[in-house]
């Protein structure tokens, strides 16, 4: 098998985390166009070196057994386009599934990676007018809404992130975010200020969970599928009451179909529809 | 005050006069001794010389010390009854009671009690306690006591070089400076233990048996072994009474009531439990009141299986509530062992398990009401209930630390949705508490039932089969294990040096200590049981006189501490850096496996082979290393003598840099050959975990690994200031920012979840070799 010289910035070899339900390896590429001030692989933004591709295969079939897929992540894993298609290739010949992680910054690259990826997740990291200025790259504006377009129209499967600072959404942001995306799966994520690369942002208290659920709520009214993710409780799909919660505290609920009265439900709630 | 009694008028010389003291000796009559002993018990001055007066004139040479007194009493007499009584305490040797008495010293009292304790002739006897006699009389105390004459009878039988007789007679106990320390400050050995009056009852016996074991019990070359750290005998302090652990039937008193006395005779009997909740009530007791017969965990397999019977036609809310109500009983019972919490176990099937179906189900008051394959309904429904239950955590949202949850998993559990359902809430605890566990019984090697409990030990039907019995799946229940000991693993390594053989034969060695000490157990437990009567619980008959302790099946347990630190030191590699020395540290473990078969067959009793939980011994064996064996290899700090500690038994280490599922799979290979009790920890991160994703984790796990039993481990904040509980160990409350003592931390020891300490005490519950290890233990972010 062909070798390359890769830019690994590291790997995670299981993670439940990473992709909804899924167990996944998670790698981490070097290289990144953005400099946003909550960055938490800041380590990652230049690339250092450069290792051998052969090392993380290895990695990767000792892993295989336990995993569902790989997840591409960094830095910016659509950067080095050739690296990052070289190593799908790799994935998918283990009979993997692969998701990649991307800020949008290469509308192009995404292109010629649609066919064999099976969920992107890109961020959109905050309203339009105050984008560029955020993550420090003048076009940066433009060319995300040229990757939200391309992967608008392809079939693949796309998840849309925001995570989110106490100092940098207001409710309402968030608000027009899901406007903004709200052909897309949203999820909220509470941003982890104690990691960020700006010393300000390392100073302020996270989000809490009940602020991010207030937010799901406004951003709910415009987009039909939001996620929150958050330290405390980990994914929950959002509704109107949060099912995850209800399961998480094992508190009681009456079940639609009367059969199981005060069960409790699984947070995705198929204890009726067996 | 000096009597110048020659100015008195002395009638006779008593320059030539000798007294006769009780050993022989001569004395020469000093009436100045008589007249100063009077004054001082108070008597005045003119009586004191007038009698004086008088026995001078009265004393003749050979006349004897008790004579002489005599005759002063007399004297005393014919002036005042109050100065004879005096006079005569002052010069008798009393005795203070344990009665609260005052009674004369009696040496012939010690001349027997030597021949009856030590096996002394009278001879020697009474040469001793002449010598005692002698000795107290010139100590001059005020009171003499039992415990002081005792003492200086051990001293005395040391010089006479009688050590042997010494270890015999003397007294167990504490010092009075220990005794203070232990009201005041509770026990620096076992933090983790509330500091409340019945733990410091227990710690003072504890104290006194733990002695009464090294010094009566067990012959000096296995109590030298131990205390030099070779071998662990653990638990101690239990080991002259109690058996270690039992796996309970809760059939049993469902059909003959309970008395939790075991005898009936000391407080009221049940009848067969009517009602669900009646029967819960009367689970939570069955333990506590073993707990008190025994020194180890409590346990029910089946428990929801053999509770279904009693649901038949609740609602959910009922059974929730019947749930939450055992599920208190086992963590508010503070009564155990000394003012603890009962360690306590619950085996939950997904589904009624093939060989329980067809099994008669005993439901209220005792009646068969069918047999267990009717109650699948009912079973299932009572594990959501239990599971959703330690879901909620208790009212200020901590964990429930107890029962350990054994959850466990079979052929069909991943493929049916009904368990699949089951798993999900498991799953979701261990992303909140990480508290459960997962019984593995898909791998070949497993046996028809096998149970554990949290801290690993594990029965299985294997012995049933072995000894013909009709249903092998009932070795399982009512019998447990007799007793652990653990072999060190690292010390044997040092003492070969390298040589292969070497190693086998300190093996043996060791072996053979352990052989010699598990048959000194297994017959005094007999004798406890069948003689002496003290574990009642265990020995309670049923209508038809079947004892409800199967003591013919009891498990004689050898584990092991530090097999990698064994390895990196005769190999040069730890467990995870090599396949050769891997390979050797599996021939080591199937050596110890084959050795437990032999003393099988040798003996007629079931032996195992366990990896042993070893929450303090990890630490003991390495600091005794450490200072005995300047090479030895210890993780912690070795400036720190406090913090070193042992990989458990054959653990990857716990720092070691290697992906969760080599670290599952390289320990997993030690499982099959453990049959008395083995475990696999993943320690999470921080972050929480996808309960979905987790449970394909554990389906892979059980298909793709040899492993027995394992859990997922999570450290925990709780914050009693929001309730909230958050992944990790934070100085401050991740969601509202307290600190100090509103946060408290929790994590899994070794066979339970613990907690380690708070904000403001950060390491009150763990003992320091474990904090050490908590510090290095690698997590994995899933
Ligand atoms: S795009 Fe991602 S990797 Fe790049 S700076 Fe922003 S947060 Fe960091
Ligand atoms: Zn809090």
């Amino acid at each position: 098998m062909r070798h390359l010289k890769i830019n690994l910035g590291g790997f995670v070899p299981i993670s439940t985390v990473d992709w909804s339900h899924q167990l996944s390896f998670v790698i981490f590429l070097s290289g990144c166009p953005f400099r946003c001030p909550y960055c938490q692989n800041y380590e990652l933004l230049e690339v250092k070196e450069l290792r051998d591709s052969e090392e993380l295969f290895r990695e990767l079939d000792e892993a295989k057994m336990f995993i569902d897929g790989v997840v591409f992540s960094g830095g910016e894993p659509t950067e080095r386009i050739d690296i990052l298609t070289f190593l799908i290739e790799g994935v998918k010949k283990r009979g993997l599934k692969v998701a990649v992680q991307t800020n949008g910054y290469y509308p192009d690259n995404l292109k010629r990676i649609l066919e064999d990826v099976d969920l992107f997740m890109m961020d959109v990291k905050t309203v339009p007018e105050k984008y560029d200025s955020l993550v420090k790259r003048p076009d940066a504006l433009e060319r995300v809404e040229r990757s939200l377009e391309i992967l608008r129209e392809s079939e693949v499967d796309v998840e849309i992130r925001t995570t989110l600072f106490r100092s940098l959404h207001t409710l309402e942001d968030v608000e027009r975010i899901a406007l903004w995306v709200s052909d897309f799966p949203l999820v909220l994520q509470q941003g982890r200020p104690e990691n960020a690369w700006d010393e300000e942002i390392r100073k302020e208290r996270p989000l809490t969970r009940d602020e991010i659920f207030e937010m799901a709520r406004v951003a709910k009214k415009h987009n039909k599928n939001i996620k929150i993710r958050t330290a405390e409780l980990g994914e929950e799909e959002y509704e109107d009451h949060s099912i995850r919660r209800e399961a998480v505290l094992g508190e009681e609920r009456s079940c639609k179909s009367g059969k199981r009265d005060g069960y409790s439900r699984s947070y995705h709630g198929r204890c009726c529809e067996r | 005050m000096a009597i110048n009694v020659q100015r008195m008028s002395l009638s006779r010389s008593v320059e030539e006069i000798n007294i006769i003291k009780s050993d022989g000796r001569k004395e020469k009559f000093d009436p100045n001794k008589i007249a100063m002993s009077l004054m001082k018990i108070g008597v005045p001055y003119k009586i004191s010389a007038r009698i004086t007066d008088m026995i001078s004139t009265q004393v003749y040479d050979g006349i004897t010390t008790k004579q002489l007194r005599t005759m002063i009493i007399n004297a005393l007499l014919q002036y005042d009854e109050k100065f004879a009584l005096r006079y005569k305490h002052s010069h008798e040797l009393l005795v203070r009671t344990s009665r609260g008495t005052l009674e004369p010293f009696d040496d012939e009292k010690i001349t027997k009690s030597l021949i009856r304790e030590c096996n002394l002739d009278r001879d020697t006897a009474e040469k001793i306690s002449k010598k005692v006699k002698a000795q107290l009389r010139k100590l001059n105390v005020q009171y003499l006591t039992a415990p002081l004459i005792r003492e200086v009878v051990t001293v005395a039988l040391l010089e006479e070089g009688l050590e042997e007789a010494r270890n015999r007679y003397t007294r167990l106990g504490m010092p009075v400076y220990d005794v203070t320390q232990l009201i005041e400050h509770g026990s620096k050995e076992n933090a983790n233990l509330h500091h409340n009056p019945e733990t410091i009852h227990k710690f003072a016996g504890d104290q006194i048996l733990k002695e009464y074991l090294l010094v009566s019990v067990l012959p000096k070359h296995i109590a030298d072994a131990h205390m030099r750290g070779e071998i662990h005998l653990h638990d101690v302090e239990y080991y002259a009474i109690r058996p270690n652990c039992l796996q309970h039937d809760l059939r049993w008193f469902m059909l003959h009531g309970l008395k939790v006395d075991g005898t009936g005779d000391h407080t009221s009997v049940a009848r067969a439990p009517k009602h669900a909740s009646v029967a819960a009530l009367h689970a939570a007791k069955i333990l506590a009141a073993s707990q008190t017969n025994m020194a180890g965990g409590q346990a029910f397999d089946f428990f929801n299986v053999f509770m279904a019977p009693f649901l038949k036609g609740l609602s959910y809310k009922e059974v929730r509530q019947i749930a939450q109500m055992f599920i208190y009983e086992m963590n508010q019972q503070y009564v155990a062992r000394g003012g603890q919490v009962v360690f306590s176990n619950v085996g939950i099937e997904l589904d009624v398990p093939e060989f329980l179906r067809e099994e008669e189900a005993v439901g209220a008051e005792g009646k068969i009401v069918g047999t267990y394959g009717d109650f699948r309904d009912e079973a299932q429904m009572f594990a959501h209930a239990y599971l959703d239950v330690m879901l909620e955590g208790d009212a200020v949202g901590k964990p429930h630390l107890f029962p350990n949850t054994i959850v466990k998993v079979r052929d069909r559990s991943f493929r049916d949705d009904e368990q699949r359902e089951l798993l999900l809430k498991v799953h979701q605890l261990f992303a909140k508490y990480g508290t459960p566990y997962i019984a593995n019984l898909i791998p070949k090697w497993q046996t028809e039932n096998a149970n554990y409990m949290g801290c690993r030990t594990r029965l299985d039907s294997a012995w049933g089969e072995y000894t013909g019995m009709e249903k092998p799946w009932e070795a399982t229940i009512r019998t447990g294990n007799i007793h652990y000991h653990t072999l060190n693993l690292p010390r044997i390594a040092y003492e070969a040096n390298g040589d292969d053989s070497r190693v086998f034969d300190l093996l043996d060695e060791r072996l053979s200590l352990i052989e010699e000490s598990m048959r000194i157990k297994h017959q005094i437990i007999e004798r406890r049981l069948q003689k002496d009567g003290v574990l009642p619980f265990l020995t309670q008959k049923s209508r038809d006189g079947e004892i409800y302790y199967r003591f013919e099946n009891v498990t004689h347990t050898v584990g092991y501490v530090g097999m990698n630190e064994f390895l990196k030191y005769h190999t040069g590699y730890e467990l995870h850096e090599d396949d050769e020395a891997y390979r050797f540290a599996l021939d080591v473990a199937e050596y110890i496996r084959e050795w437990t078969k032999e003393k099988q067959s040798e003996t007629g009793w079931r032996w195992s082979f366990t990896q042993t939980p070893a929450e303090s011994t990890a630490g003991r064996f390495a600091r005794l290393d450490l200072r005995d064996f300047p090479k030895a290899i210890v993780n912690g700090d070795p400036n720190d003598p406090k913090s070193v500690y042992y990989t458990n038994s054959s653990h990857i280490r716990v720092s070691a840099d290697v992906p969760l599922y080599k670290r599952i799979q390289l320990e997993s290979r030690f499982h099959p050959l453990t049959n008395g009790g083995h475990i696999a920890h993943i320690f999470l991160g921080e972050s929480y975990p996808d309960p979905e994703a987790l449970m394909k984790l554990t389906e892979r796990i059980c298909k793709n690994t040899e492993v027995g039993l394992f859990d997922y481990t999570r450290d925990l904040t709780t914050c009693k200031n929001c309730g909230k509980v958050s992944g990790g160990l934070h100085e401050r409350c991740p969601n509202c920012g307290a600190s100090g003592d509103a946060i408290e931390y929790y994590s899994r020891i070794t066979g339970y979840y613990q907690r380690i300490g708070s904000g403001s005490n950060k390491t009150g519950g763990w003992n320091s070799a474990k904090i050490s290890e908590l510090k290095d233990r690698k997590r994995y972010t899933v």
